[in-house]
């Protein structure tokens, strides 16, 4: 008897095993892909470089230094902003005021989601609300459903939000370290039409939350318990009132955006190091070695000419301004859709500025944030294609959310791409409708 | 909902002290009943009445074998000399719980994290008390698998070992999660004054 346990066991121990390789595997791809992706951008750069004649000098004079400065500071002084615990308080009070009540959490943390993505990163902007939102939905026992529906809203506002101000995600930077808009201008056109389009999206998955049928006591111990567990966390104001004002003196200040940024950054430090506040000196430079590789690709192809072609010939092809737009659209979201939104924005950019450089001058604005819109609804249909899409699905999965059977809840690429659907038909309808109206 | 691992984190006081608030309700019987026992009413008097008891020890040292933020909390206010309350947290505690425990901590006393399983250093008899958490059912002292788990390591702390239910059961009923301590692990016991 001891023996036959002792094989079935080796047998469940070389299955564990096998499996486990193979996770294996596929964990240290999906660990590399983003740095095999980076390589082969700048390799095949380089070699369309050396086929065609074109000198490193030309690539690196017109390179986006700057689109990588800003894309480095906004990353350090959001650790700034974190290290305050500020969003703690945010979270708690949102999860306060809506009762526990989930369509209505939903709806907060997504109009939370919006305003962090529009001043900060992305990526550091899903992180800092995270933590709270797990232990809030651990608590307030929800469903498969509803973990698929909250995450596919907050990721999409999280783009939304990052498309809706100059500094919000790495599209809209590259889109105002072009030239063809400035940051007043990008701010006022965008901030709206992402406003509005973020407002229907949350209200769409908000009503899509079932109302919940009990006396509302169990969300009540949820929300103190929540409380509880961050009664003593100490927000910094005397240090946050200091970081507002240099925040905010970033965006007023008119000259060129990087060194405000980075002169900012540097004020902030200093803020924070008197203040006793820790300052993080790491980041992960994964995602501003992907955009510098893509980048360096976009100038290489650019100065091969193909995109002026490209751009003359969409311009000569298509006379009405606002088919020449919607054809821009079209093409940027796919783009977005398949290589993500930085990369997207950073490949199709000459188009845009030569298409800008145009007729169309007068409208370059509008084609700023048209192009933002479609990047936008692109990479909110795929989660590869989303800024924070991978971060959030590993996050969600390791957090541990259980459904009321006590299962896993997993949320991944096949569970997102419904949600995802939904997600670029709202955004492309709203994006489209309002450009129709206004050109 | 997990109370059990909600008190991992903010103490079995705390808990109860929020769970009295809605332990009328229907809902929170049939789905948090089973678990742990709900509290009564009298959870906040407990607690000022158990941080009373505890600093009539007059010890500088209080190790929590469970995150009592309530009762540490309540002891910083009554407290009339400084006193030190180290918690001690399991050595599988979850890192990102342990990191929001950690900034969770009171600052009006000296409170520190000690984790399993490393000793507290200068923590003798004569200026240290053990302070061990749980429900008490018909006289039986029980507590959860961590507590348990942690008073057998430090069972060679030869000082008071006291134990502070925060709730008292007549039965011995038995709930889901917790185990029954050895009487001869504890000195004392907190009881409510009839």
């Amino acid at each position: 008897m001891t023996n036959v346990i002792s094989i079935d066991r080796s047998i469940i121990v070389t299955k564990k095993k096998s499996g486990g390789k193979v996770r294996l595997i596929l964990e240290k791809l999906g660990r590399g892909g983003s740095l095999i992706l980076i390589a082969t951008m700048f390799v095949i750069g380089s070699l369309i470089a050396l086929f065609c004649g074109i000198p490193v000098k030309n690539v690196t004079a017109n390179y986006s230094y700057d689109v990588l400065a800003i894309l480095i500071v906004m990353e350090l002084f959001t650790d700034l902003i974190a290290e305050t615990g500020i969003m703690q308080l945010l979270a708690i009070k949102i999860a306060e005021l809506s009762k526990g009540r989930k369509s209505m959490c939903l709806m907060m943390f997504g109009g939370m989601m919006f305003m962090l993505s529009s001043c900060l990163n992305n990526i550091t902007a899903v992180m800092m609300i995270l933590p709270i939102v797990f232990v809030l939905l651990k608590t307030l026992e929800v469903d498969k459903k509803y973990v698929c529906v909250f995450f596919a809203a907050i990721l999409s506002l999280s783009n939304t939000g990052g498309a809706a101000s100059p500094i919000g995600d790495f599209p809209a930077i590259i889109i105002m370290t072009s030239g063809i808009t400035s940051f007043l201008g990008y701010l006022t056109h965008a901030f709206p039409l992402f406003a509005l389009t973020s407002l229907a999206s949350a209200m769409v998955w908000g009503l899509s939350v079932k109302k919940e049928n009990d006396d509302g006591a169990v969300r009540k111990l949820a929300i103190m318990n929540l409380k509880s567990q961050y009664k003593n966390i100490e927000i910094r104001f005397d240090v946050l009132k200091w970081l507002a004002v240099v925040f905010g003196g970033m965006f007023l200040a008119m000259v060129s955006p990087e060194i405000i940024a980075v002169l900012g950054y540097v004020i902030a430090m200093v803020i924070c190091s008197v203040k006793k506040i820790k300052v993080g000196q790491t980041m992960d430079l994964k995602s501003v070695l992907t955009i510098a590789s893509f980048l360096f690709f976009a100038q290489v192809i650019s100065q091969t000419g193909v995109l002026s072609e490209m751009a003359a010939l969409l311009q000569s092809n298509i006379e009405n301004p606002k088919l020449l737009i919607m054809a821009i659209m079209f093409i940027a979201f796919v783009v977005a859709g398949v290589f993500s939104a930085g990369p997207a924005a950073a490949a199709m950019m000459p188009v845009i500025v030569q298409i800008c450089n145009g007729p169309l001058s007068t409208q370059a604005d509008w084609i700023a944030v048209a192009y933002a819109a479609a990047i936008c609804s692109g990479s909110s249909m795929f989660m590869h294609s989303a800024t924070a899409g991978f971060i959030l699905s590993s996050k969600v999965n390791n957090a541990n959310i259980t459904d009321e059977g006590g299962k896993n809840v997993n949320w991944g690429v096949g569970q997102y791409l419904k949600y995802g659907l939904i997600n670029y038909g709202i955004q492309i309808i709203i994006a489209l409708a309002v450009m129709v109206v206004i050109l | 909902m997990d109370m059990q691992k909600t008190a991992r984190e903010i103490g079995l006081f705390e808990s109860a002290v929020n769970l009295s608030g809605v332990s009328a309700s229907a809902d929170v019987v049939q789905k948090l009943g089973g678990s742990m026992p709900l509290p009564d009413k009298g959870i906040k008097d407990r607690v000022c009445s158990i941080a009373k008891w505890l600093l009539g020890f007059n010890k500088k040292k209080y190790m929590f074998l469970m995150p009592e933020i309530a009762i540490v909390e309540e002891m910083s206010r009554q407290a009339s000399k400084a006193v030190e309350a180290i918690i001690a947290i399991p050595c599988d505690l979850n890192p990102e719980l342990k990191e929001r425990l950690k900034s969770n901590l009171s600052h009006d006393i000296e409170v520190t994290i000690l984790e399993e399983p490393y000793f507290p250093e200068a923590f003798f008899p004569g200026n240290s008390v053990m302070v061990i958490s749980g429900y008490s059912g018909g006289g039986r002292a029980m507590v959860l698998h961590d507590t348990y788990r942690m008073v057998e390591h430090y069972s060679g702390f030869l000082g008071k070992k006291v134990f502070i239910p925060y709730v008292e059961l007549k039965m011995s009923d038995r709930y889901d999660g917790w185990m029954e301590m050895g009487q001869q692990r504890i000195n004392q016991k907190w009881r409510a004054e009839p």
